[in-house]
C-alpha cells in the first residue's frame, strides 16, 4: 500500500469492485479533483447496482413464491425467463438514464486524469530545466 | 463412386489429414476453454482418454485445483494496482480481446484469398495487422465504456478494467495508438475503401452496437454487421477496393453465421443479462430468438449453394458443404423445437466448428484455384471433393460426442 491504489475484491451485492485511492504527501489539486471525483463515481455506481441487485432478488424470490402459491413447486426455466424479460422491461428506463450517465461521468474521469498527466508532464519539464 | 473409393486407396488417405483435424481441434478445444458454458467436459474427456495410462493418476490431481485456488486468492484480497512491466504486453493482448481479434484477422485473411484479384504477400500482411490493429482498438474502447456492466456477469467479471489493473485513460491511450496505427497502415499500406470500411466499424462497433445492448432488441443485427464487415476489407484489400457479389456473398455468410451462434451462446446467461440490463434476444423474445437461429442456418445453407454463381467457388463447394450446413440446420431445429441448455450448447459449439470448416472448403474450392480460369482437370476435381470428404467427416467425428 506503498504509492498506488489498491483494489479489493468484488462486493457480494453490487459485484463492484471496491477502490483505495492512494493520497499523495503533497496533493495537487488536479490530484485532489480527479480522487474525489473516482470516489464519487465509485459511490454512484455501487448505490445504482445495490439497489438494483437487491430489487432483482427480492422480485425473483416474490416470483417463485407466488409460482409456488399456485401449485408449481420449482419453476421451469421457461417460467423463469417470463420474470426475466418483465424485469427487464420494467427497468429499461432505468438502464437507459443509467447508461448516458455513466458514459457522461467516464468521460470526466478521463478528462481529470487528462489534466492530471498534462500537470505532471509539465512539473518534469520544470525539473529537468533546472 | 467407384473413383472416389479407388482415390483415398490411391493417394487420398494421407493428404494431410492430421492437419485438418488438428487445426479443427485445437481451435474447439481453445474456445470451449474459453467459453463459461461448461469447462468442465475438457477436463472429463481428457482424463476418460487418459484413464488407461498409468501416468494419469499422477498428473490429475494438480490440473483440478490449481485454478480454483488461483481464483480464490485475487477474490479475496486486496490487490495492488500496480504495473508490472514485464506483464504489460499479456494486459494488452487481453484489452485487445486476443482471440476474438484473431477471429476477425482470420476472416479477413479468409475475404483477401477469396478475392479474384491476384495474391500480394506484403498487402496481405498489410491488411491483416491493420485490421488486428483496428479490431484491438474496438475492443479496448468497448471495455472501457463497459465496466460496471462486465462486473455484473460471471462471463466477463474478470476483465482487466472491472479488477482495476490498468486505468482508463491507459486503455483509451492503448485504443487511441493501436487504433490510429492500424487506420494509417490501412490507409497508406491496403488502400481507402479499406481505411474507410475499418473506420465505420470502429465507429459502429464503440458507439452504436456497445450502447444499443441496453436499448433495443437490434442490437444483435448490429453485432452481426461488425462481423460481417472484415471479410469485406479482406476483400476490397485485394481487389483494390472493387467489392462485387462474391465479397458480398462471404460477408452475408459471417452476418448469418452470428445468429446461430450468438442465440446459442446467450439462451444460457438470460438471467445474468436480465440484470445486467442487456436487452438480448434471448430474454426479450426468446421465440424469436429461435426462429432467427433457424433461419440464418437456413440461410447459410442458400448462400453456400449460390456461392458457385457468383464466381466465389466451384460447384463442388456446395456439394461438399451440404453435409456440414445440413447438421447445422439440424441443431438448430434442434434448439427451436426443444431449447433447453444442452441443445444451444451443441448449437454453440458445433457453430463455433462450422466457421473454420467453411473456410477451410471455400479456399480448398476457391473459382479457378486448380486450374486457372480454364476448365478443372478431372484429376485435380476428384483429389479437391476426396480432401473435403475427409474434413467433414473427421468434423463429423469429433462433433457426435458432444
Amino acid at each position: 500500500m506503498n504509492n498506488v491504489d489498491s483494489v479489493g475484491p468484488p462486493d457480494p451485492v453490487s459485484n463492484l469492485r471496491p477502490i483505495k485511492y492512494h493520497i499523495p504527501k503533497h496533493e495537487s489539486l488536479v490530484e485532489r479533483q480527479l480522487r474525489l471525483k473516482r470516489i464519487e463515481v465509485a459511490k454512484w455506481n455501487h448505490e445504482f447496482w445495490t439497489n438494483h441487485n437487491l430489487r432483482f432478488i427480492k422480485e425473483r424470490e416474490a416470483y417463485k413464491k407466488c409460482l409456488s402459491d399456485k401449485g408449481i413447486s420449482t419453476a421451469t426455466a421457461d417460467q423463469m425467463s417470463e420474470f426475466y424479460k418483465d424485469f427487464l422491461d420494467r427497468n429499461w428506463k432505468t438502464h437507459m438514464t443509467y447508461n448516458f450517465e455513466w458514459y457522461k461521468k467516464n468521460i470526466t474521469i478521463v478528462r481529470l486524469m487528462m489534466n492530471k498527466n498534462m500537470f505532471k508532464a509539465i512539473q518534469w519539464i520544470k525539473i529537468f530545466k533546472f | 463412386m467407384n473413383h472416389l473409393i479407388r482415390a483415398i486407396q490411391r493417394d487420398g488417405y494421407q493428404i494431410n489429414k492430421s492437419s485438418y483435424t488438428c487445426l479443427t481441434c485445437s481451435f474447439i478445444r481453445r474456445q470451449i476453454s474459453q467459453s463459461t458454458l461448461k469447462p468442465k467436459p475438457l477436463i472429463a474427456t481428457n482424463v476418460t482418454v487418459d484413464k488407461h495410462l498409468p501416468i494419469s493418476s499422477v498428473i490429475r490431481p494438480p490440473i483440478v485445483p490449481e485454478p480454483v485456488i488461483e481464483k480464490n486468492c485475487s477474490d479475496k484480497e486486496w490487490t495492488e494496482s500496480r504495473i508490472d512491466m514485464k506483464d504489460l504486453h499479456q494486459h494488452y493482448l487481453k484489452l485487445s480481446k486476443s482471440r476474438l481479434t484473431s477471429l476477425v484477422v482470420v476472416t479477413t485473411m479468409a475475404g483477401y484469398a477469396m478475392a479474384p484479384a491476384p495474391f500480394d504477400l506484403v498487402t496481405f500482411i498489410l491488411c491483416s495487422a491493420g485490421t488486428g490493429m483496428v479490431s484491438g482498438a474496438a475492443n479496448s474502447i468497448n471495455q472501457y465504456h463497459e465496466v460496471p456492466f462486465d462486473a455484473q456477469m460471471s462471463r466477463t467479471k474478470n476483465r482487466l478494467l472491472v479488477r482495476g489493473i490498468l486505468t482508463p485513460i491507459h486503455a483509451l491511450t492503448f485504443a487511441a495508438v493501436s487504433g490510429s496505427l492500424g487506420l494509417v497502415t490501412l490507409y497508406y499500406g491496403v488502400n481507402p475503401v479499406t481505411a474507410a470500411l475499418g473506420a465505420a466499424n470502429l465507429f459502429l462497433y464503440t458507439s452504436i452496437y456497445t450502447p444499443m445492448k441496453r436499448l433495443s432488441i437490434l442490437n444483435t443485427w448490429i453485432g452481426s454487421v461488425v462481423g460481417a464487415i472484415p471479410p469485406l476489407m479482406g476483400w476490397a484489400g485485394c481487389t483494390g477496393g472493387v467489392i462485387d457479389s462474391g465479397g458480398l456473398l462471404l460477408a452475408g455468410l459471417l452476418y448469418a453465421w452470428q445468429f446461430p451462434h450468438f442465440n446459442a451462446l446467450s439462451w444460457n446467461l438470460r438471467p445474468d443479462y436480465s440484470r445486467a440490463g442487456y436487452r438480448m434476444m434471448s430474454v426479450t423474445n426468446p421465440g424469436l430468438c429461435r426462429r432467427t437461429a433457424l433461419r440464418y442456418t437456413i440461410g447459410i445453407f442458400g448462400l453456400c449453394c449460390a456461392a458457385p454463381f457468383c464466381e466465389l467457388t466451384n460447384i463442388y463447394f456446395s456439394i461438399a458443404v451440404s453435409p456440414l450446413n445440413a447438421y447445422f440446420v439440424y441443431l438448430a431445429w434442434k434448439f427451436h423445437q426443444n431449447s433447453d441448455s444442452k441443445t444451444s450448447r451443441n448449437l454453440f459449439r458445433f457453430s463455433l466448428i462450422h466457421l473454420p470448416a467453411l473456410m477451410i472448403l471455400l479456399f480448398v474450392n476457391k473459382h479457378g484455384l486448380w486450374s486457372g480460369n480454364s476448365k478443372p482437370k478431372e484429376n485435380s476435381e476428384v483429389i479437391a471433393v476426396n480432401k473435403d470428404e475427409k474434413i467433414i467427416s473427421s468434423i463429423f467425428k469429433k462433433a457426435e460426442p458432444l
